[in-house]
Parts: C-alpha cells; sequence; structure tokens
C-alpha cells in the first residue's frame, strides 16, 4: 500500500465519521426547529426558513474561504492536493449558495411580497454564485489542465473580496435584507431558544460541510490517480514500439 | 447630429417612461418585515406553510442528491481504477 493509499483511506474514514455525526446533527436540528423554537412573532411560520437560509450561507462563505487559501497554497506551492481541496470546496460552495438563493426568495416572497429585490446583498450574493460557475468553466475552457488550475485559482482569490461585502452591505448599504440577528457587536437580538437552534443548525451545516469536503477532496485524488494510470497506460506501447525498433 | 439627436431621443425616453415609474409600486410600499409588524397581521398561512415546505424540501433533496451523486461516482472511477489495474 503507498503512502497516498493511505491517505485516501484516512480520508474515507473521516468522512464517514463526519458525514455520520452531520446526519445526527442534521436530525437534532430539524427536531429543534419545528419542536423547540417558538414561531417568530412578526413574519409567522416562514420565519424557520431562516434556520437553513443563515447556516447555508455561513457554509457556502466558509467554502469560498477554503477555496481562497487553498487557491493561494496552490498557487505559491503548486501542490496538487491544495487544487484538490479547492475544486471541492468550490462545488460545496456553489451548491449551498444554490440553496441560500432558493430558499431566500420562498421566504422573502411572503416576508416582503417580492420573489426577488435588486438590493445589495442579494446582488452580491448573485454574483457569488456567478464568480464560482465561472470558476468551473475557466478550469475547464484552456487547452492546458495547468494553466486551467492556475486561472482558477485565481479567480477564487478574487471572488472571495465578494464574502466581506456580502457581509458588510446590509451596513452599508440601503438594504432591504434584515440585519445580522446573532453576530452582532452588541450580541444576539432573537430569544434564547432561537439562537440555541441557530447554533445548532451552524453546527450541522459545518460538520456536513467537511464531511461533504472530505469526500468530494477524496474522489477528486481517485480522478487524479485514474488520469495518471491512462496516461501511463497509454505511453506504454509507444515505448514497446520504441524498444522494438531499436531491436 | 449626433449631439442633436442623442439628447432629443433621452428626453424623449425620460418622458415615456416617468408616468409608468410614478405609478409603479416601490419595495417600500409592498412592504417590509417592519411594516408588517404594524399591520398586525402576520403572514401565517397556508402560503407561508408551502413555502416553508419547499424550502426544506429543495434544501434535504439537493443535499441529499449530491452526497449520491458523489457516492455514484465514487463507485465509478473506483471501477475505472481496477480496470487500469
Amino acid at each position: 500500500m503507498t503512502t497516498d493509499d493511505n491517505s485516501l483511506a484516512g480520508t474515507r474514514r473521516w468522512a464517514i465519521a463526519l458525514n455520520a455525526l452531520a446526519a445526527l446533527a442534521l436530525t437534532a436540528s430539524l427536531y429543534m426547529v419545528f419542536f423547540y423554537a417558538p414561531t417568530e412573532a412578526e413574519m409567522g411560520v416562514v420565519q424557520r426558513i431562516f434556520y437553513v437560509h443563515v447556516p447555508s450561507a455561513w457554509v457556502a462563505f466558509l467554502a469560498f474561504g477554503v477555496v481562497a487559501l487553498c487557491s493561494l497554497g496552490y498557487l505559491w506551492l503548486r501542490d496538487e492536493r491544495l487544487d484538490a481541496i479547492s475544486v471541492a470546496a468550490a462545488e460545496i460552495g456553489v451548491l449551498f449558495t444554490t440553496i441560500v438563493l432558493v430558499t431566500g426568495p420562498l421566504w422573502g416572497k411572503i416576508a416582503w411580497g417580492a420573489w426577488w429585490v435588486w438590493e445589495p446583498r442579494l446582488t452580491l450574493t448573485l454574483l457569488l454564485w456567478f464568480i464560482y460557475v465561472g470558476y468551473f468553466i475557466l478550469r475547464g475552457a484552456t487547452e492546458s489542465p495547468e494553466r486551467g488550475k492556475r486561472f482558477a485559482a485565481i479567480l477564487g482569490i478574487v471572488g472571495a473580496v465578494d464574502i466581506p461585502l456580502i457581509h458588510m452591505s446590509v451596513t452599508w448599504f440601503r438594504s432591504q435584507h434584515p440585519e445580522a440577528v446573532v453576530l452582532r457587536p452588541d450580541g444576539p437580538r432573537a430569544a434564547p431558544e432561537i439562537v440555541q437552534t441557530l447554533l445548532v443548525s451552524f453546527l450541522a451545516f459545518t460538520i456536513l460541510f467537511f464531511g461533504l469536503l472530505m469526500v468530494r477532496y477524496g474522489l477528486e485524488r481517485l480522478q487524479h490517480s485514474v488520469d495518471a494510470q491512462r496516461v501511463r497506460a497509454s505511453l506504454r506501447p509507444s515505448v514497446r514500439s520504441k524498444s522494438e525498433v531499436v531491436a | 447630429v449626433i449631439r442633436r439627436i442623442v439628447p432629443a431621443l433621452l428626453v424623449a425616453l425620460a418622458l415615456a417612461v416617468a408616468p409608468v415609474q410614478a405609478q409603479a409600486p416601490t419595495q417600500a410600499a409592498r412592504g417590509s418585515i417592519h411594516s408588517l409588524a404594524d399591520d398586525g397581521a402576520p403572514p401565517v398561512s397556508q402560503r407561508a406553510h408551502i413555502h416553508l415546505f419547499a424550502a426544506y424540501a429543495f434544501t434535504g433533496l439537493l443535499v441529499f442528491g449530491y452526497a449520491v451523486a458523489l457516492v455514484r461516482r465514487g463507485r465509478r472511477i473506483t471501477a475505472e481504477l481496477k480496470a487500469l489495474g
């Protein structure tokens, strides 16, 4: 067994453990959302979308933060493992940004009376989604895979600039989107049950992110092994034919 | 000619849009979260329940679907690796 095989087996064990833990945490979170958290007075039952919308946004930010850090590392060290982590995190980030962009309008239609409003936070989040969809298009758009990885890494770093802009947009610009309820300098503004349920959801989604990241990273490394084997297999006959010519 | 036509076109466009803009409902008129509280009628309705269900169903299906896709992809790559020896 090679070192690479050992590390892949380790990744697999971590992936199974984290995803099992995420399933348990998500079950606890769902129980709290529907049976523990009180119905919010102003918005009613639709406010419970909050417990999936906000943690999804957090996971998307975390994922794109990981993409930016690993892309920076990849540009510096040219380590394929860092590129694999970036791809894995970007894919999961796009998944969770999609959840944010779908659950937000479902909430907004009831709370605001409109599916979509072109206000700063929503627009910047949509832009974030496009940037990281572009990340994958850019990877596949170049003839040389190495060049594609380099360009995507640069986009991964530049795209992360959007994250603080999204977070601060409700403070800096005139925005219809509600301000932060829990992560405030003066402490949480919501009822303790709401804060507790949100924190459990945050924990569940974070564990789920790392579980999915481990699985996706393992797949990326496996795919790398397959590609390397293919290259070796395609080189073998040509080497044999050369030796035959020499003989 | 451009100096005369372009400003004239812009003025004509502004005059055409102005009455439509004046009649269009604004975001504030539609009501924000805070103004809903003032109405004293929280939107607890069947529609709100449907939206809540749709949000959780979409999230669940997307995450579960992604996990299933990863597992299937893993099986395919492992089979490919075995075939290559």
